[in-house]
């Protein structure tokens, strides 16, 4: 019993990593990668073919996935982020078919569709853990400084945010990077927890699902993709019988949000310290305060 | 040296001459304006100016250095501002947050150092958040400056872009119709903020305005153009009396110059 | 390539680049007119594509009429969504990105749902015709395949002719500046942007009832419209012509590739050039690029 709620944890905690991966490009900077489940796929197979296929140790494994992530990035935002956002979009939707093709066509080094077995298990719950709470604080931290201010301009209005002096397509590379970075550690992170991996582990659905939990938390708030994300992925895990209902269940609260609350439903809400020490004082003094 | 100078500046759209040969010079610490009816070309110059449309002929010099091709985050950064006509701020920050964005540039702590919020993030935050606090108190708007710029009246939100555009530290500030979609009252406020801003900033200012009689007042030199092309340049009392702006002008707007 | 198997290749291609195309203009219609890539345009596909099954072995077995009343579905779930999904969007005035949002939320209920009552099933339309091929001397030729390009041909002019000819039409290709502005020549934005959503529906249908002949019905099926968006991308999103003309061009390319390279390396390159394509020529074969305005 415990190792099952050990393994619903585990693998929430991965997803939760993926979620924030794109909450800092599709929330924070308003752009849409319909392919970002590549980069998961790019990393976890890195990290596979890496101790498999090379004999390497994890830890150069973890950093290959990183590096491959970002090579990844570069090939496809370079040329796309400087053009309309749909192309980006389409762009990426086709990148992650291209890489799935790939993984296919090289069946002799991936295993193809059968996929790739016996990857070490290396990953266990501290280090899932671990890994959620520094991907969750740096990217809580670039939100409070320049770097999230940037995002938000260039989600906003781009034209705005070059008149201010911004260099819009050198931070949509940075933010894109940063994204494909973190999504191929969570991969390797994935193909080290579950050591089994396949090419149809993350389709343009599974990306389409990353960028919809975000709009259920709202773009503006860290807090709200986390604890939607933690939300979704567990009550996944919890209820297989629901499994392909839950979707559907998903589907239709983004919609009602997106019409009734479309600020996502924590709104512009972040938990911090801050937040946690005004409970208190407001429960010590019942006036209302500022 | 003069702070900007323009030479022949044209711009076409699919054929059409938005605006065509517009030359301007523009000496430091003075107030001019570009006027003339609607669609005459302004806003395109202001755009090829300031960097975020393409110069097709012609060139640009800020201080002598060429920005013709400059891109226009890096024309910013050289010291050139610029409000919108239709109010361009960025609704998903906070009004203090949207002064400080045009102050990104000038931050000197790295990516690196944001992932950890390091001590250097901190100081040049807390900075940051003065000399912008400063602006808004410079426009009476430090009391709105946790909310969002929608929930502002439209004259403040021109105020607010105001002072991101000062945040800059400009030497030369573009303002796109400021007064567009402000009253009366508003108008004469908002021509003596800039006339003040101008006083005690030593900065340059070119006001682009259909209105004649808004610029009248504060500008040293007033360039006319009308249908992409300028007719007319010289101080309010010469423009006043030019017979070729006086024509466009009643031609266009039935008699509005005053 | 032994010229006999190039040539069928290259009729098989066309047709296959037919569907592709009807798809591009079905997402480039709603593209052109709301500026936001629909991906809901799958999951109408994939409506259809069950819903030309089950009209066609239970319902009625001549070919042209079950053709018909699959599009006549394609068409109201296409304004089903729209009125649904997309309109309190549109009337709020929300930044575009919630269109797409929604669209890609609608994709994902459309093939979970499919999946989660008929995921195990497999569903073959049945044989419309007693001769499904035509050989020419040594060519054989399947009749699904001619077939699919002759309605495609047909459907594709007579899209082309209501565009240009009629008032609705020109109006539709008029609202493609930008839905937020008043209405144009009268006629309401609504009532544009709602006969748009049924067009490209029945477009969908079209192609949901040809790729449930060509291939299984599957609750994925809708994915295949990626073609139809690689086929908009390189026409250059929102130049319907252009899309038909990549629509063709990817379908021969792709015939000809996998009967050459087999089907597992033809993908990649597809991709690629289309990544190369964007390098070069960012506004696609016939397109325009679209700038912001200050």
């Amino acid at each position: 019993m415990f190792y099952f709620f050990a393994n619903v944890l585990e693998t929430t905690l991965m997803y939760t990593i993926f979620v924030l991966s794109v909450y800092l490009l599709s929330g924070l900077t308003g752009f849409f990668s319909l392919g970002h489940g590549a980069f998961i796929t790019i990393g976890a197979y890195t990290a596979g073919l890496a101790t498999l296929r090379f004999g390497l140790p994890i830890w150069l494994a973890f950093i290959l996935a990183i590096v491959m992530g970002l090579v990844g990035g570069l090939i496809i935002g370079v040329p796309t982020l400087k053009l309309r956002r749909d192309y980006f979009l389409l762009i990426t939707f086709g990148f992650g078919e291209m890489v799935r093709a790939l993984l296919l066509w090289t069946s002799q080094l991936t295993g193809g569709a059968m996929g790739m077995a016996g990857i070490p298990y290396a990953a266990e719950l501290p280090l899932i853990a671990i890994s959620v709470v520094v991907v969750l604080f740096i990217i809580a931290n670039l939100k409070r400084s320049s770097f999230g201010r940037t995002c938000i301009s260039i989600r906003d209005d781009e034209l705005a945010a070059q008149a201010m002096g911004i260099n819009v397509y050198a931070h949509k590379i940075k933010v894109f990077l940063l994204s494909a970075a973190i999504a191929s550690y969570g991969g390797a992170l994935l193909a080290f927890n579950m050591t089994f991996i396949e090419p149809n582990l993350f389709d343009w659905l599974e990306s389409a699902r990353l960028i919809v939990i975000i709009f259920v938390g709202g773009i503006n708030s860290v807090t709200g993709a986390l604890v939607t994300a933690l939300f979704y992925y567990s009550f996944g895990e919890l209820f297989r019988f629901a499994n392909v209902w839950r979707d559907v269940i998903l589907a239709v609260l983004v919609i009602l949000v997106i019409i009734f609350r479309s600020q996502g439903l924590f709104g512009n809400f972040e938990l911090s310290p801050k937040w946690i020490k005004s409970l208190f004082n407001r429960r010590k003094s019942p006036k209302r305060g500022a | 040296m003069d702070l900007l100078r323009v030479e022949a500046i044209s711009k076409n759209f699919g054929g059409v001459a938005a605006i065509s040969n517009f030359s301007m010079v523009q000496p430091y610490n003075t107030i001019s304006a570009i006027i003339g009816p609607n669609g005459a070309g302004k806003t395109t110059t202001f755009n090829m100016i300031s960097g975020v449309q393409t110069v097709d002929t012609g060139k640009i010099f800020l201080e002598d250095v060429e920005i013709t091709k400059l891109p226009s985050h890096k024309i910013q950064r050289f010291g050139v501002s610029r409000t919108f006509q239709n109010i361009r701020l960025i609704e998903g920050l906070s009004v203090i947050d949207n002064v400080k964005l045009s102050y990104t540039s000038r931050l000197t702590y790295t990516m690196f150092e944001e992932f950890i919020h390091s001590p250097r993030v901190r100081k040049n935050e807390t900075v940051l958040e003065d000399i912008a606090m400063e602006y808004l108190e410079f426009f009476d708007l430090s009391k709105y400056a946790k909310s969002k710029p929608k929930s502002l009246s439209y004259g403040l939100q021109r105020r607010l872009e105001l002072a991101r555009a000062l945040m800059n530290e400009p030497k030369l500030l573009l303002l796109d119709e400021p007064a567009a979609g402000l009253n009366p009252a508003e108008t004469r406020e908002l021509m003596g903020t800039i006339q003040k801003i101008q006083e005690q900033k030593n900065l340059s200012i070119i006001i682009v305005e259909h209105h004649m009689d808004l610029v009248m007042k504060i500008c040293s030199i007033i360039h006319v153009i009308d249908f992409g092309k300028k007719i007319a340049e010289g101080t309010p009392q010469e423009i006043i009396k030019n017979k070729a702006v006086l024509q466009a002008y009643l031609g266009d707007m039935g008699g509005e110059i005053c | 390539m032994e010229s006999g198997v190039f040539v069928q290749q290259l009729v098989n291609g066309i047709s296959l680049g037919g569907v592709y195309a009807v798809m591009a203009v079905g997402f480039g219609l709603v593209f052109n007119v709301l500026k936001f890539s629909n991906f809901s345009h799958g999951g109408v596909v994939t409506v259809s594509a069950y819903a030309g099954f089950f009209i066609s072995s239970k319902l009625i077995s001549s070919f042209p009429l079950a053709l018909i009343a699959t599009i006549l579905v394609g068409a109201a779930t296409g304004l089903l969504i729209e009125r649904l999904v997309f309109r309190p969007v549109r009337l709020a005035k929300k930044p575009l990105t919630y269109l797409f949002v929604n669209s890609i939320t609608v994709a994902m209920m459309v093939q979970q749902t499919f999946a989660a009552i008929w995921g195990s099933y497999y569903f073959p339309y049945p044989e419309f015709f007693k001769r499904t091929a035509f050989s020419i001397g040594q060519l054989v030729f399947s009749g699904t395949y001619l077939l699919m390009l002759a309605v495609s041909a047909v459907v594709l002019i007579l899209l082309t002719l209501f565009l240009k000819k009629t008032k609705l039409g020109i109006a539709i290709r008029a609202a493609s500046s930008d839905i937020y502005t008043p209405p144009l020549m009268g006629i309401n934005t609504d009532v544009i942007t709602g006969i748009t959503f049924i067009i490209a529906g029945a477009l969908a249908g079209i192609t949901g009832f040809f790729l449930g002949m060509t291939y299984t019905v599957t609750p994925f099926i809708g994915s295949s419209m990626i073609k139809g968006i690689i086929a908009a991308i390189i026409g250059g999103m929102g130049s319907l012509t252009g899309g038909v003309i990549a629509g063709i061009l990817l379908g021969i390319v792709e015939s000809l590739l996998i009967a050459e390279l087999g089907s597992s390396v033809t993908p990649i390159i597809i991709y690629l050039a289309i990544v190369i394509l964007l390098l070069v020529r960012p506004q696609g074969i016939a397109g325009n690029l679209y700038t912001v305005k200050a």
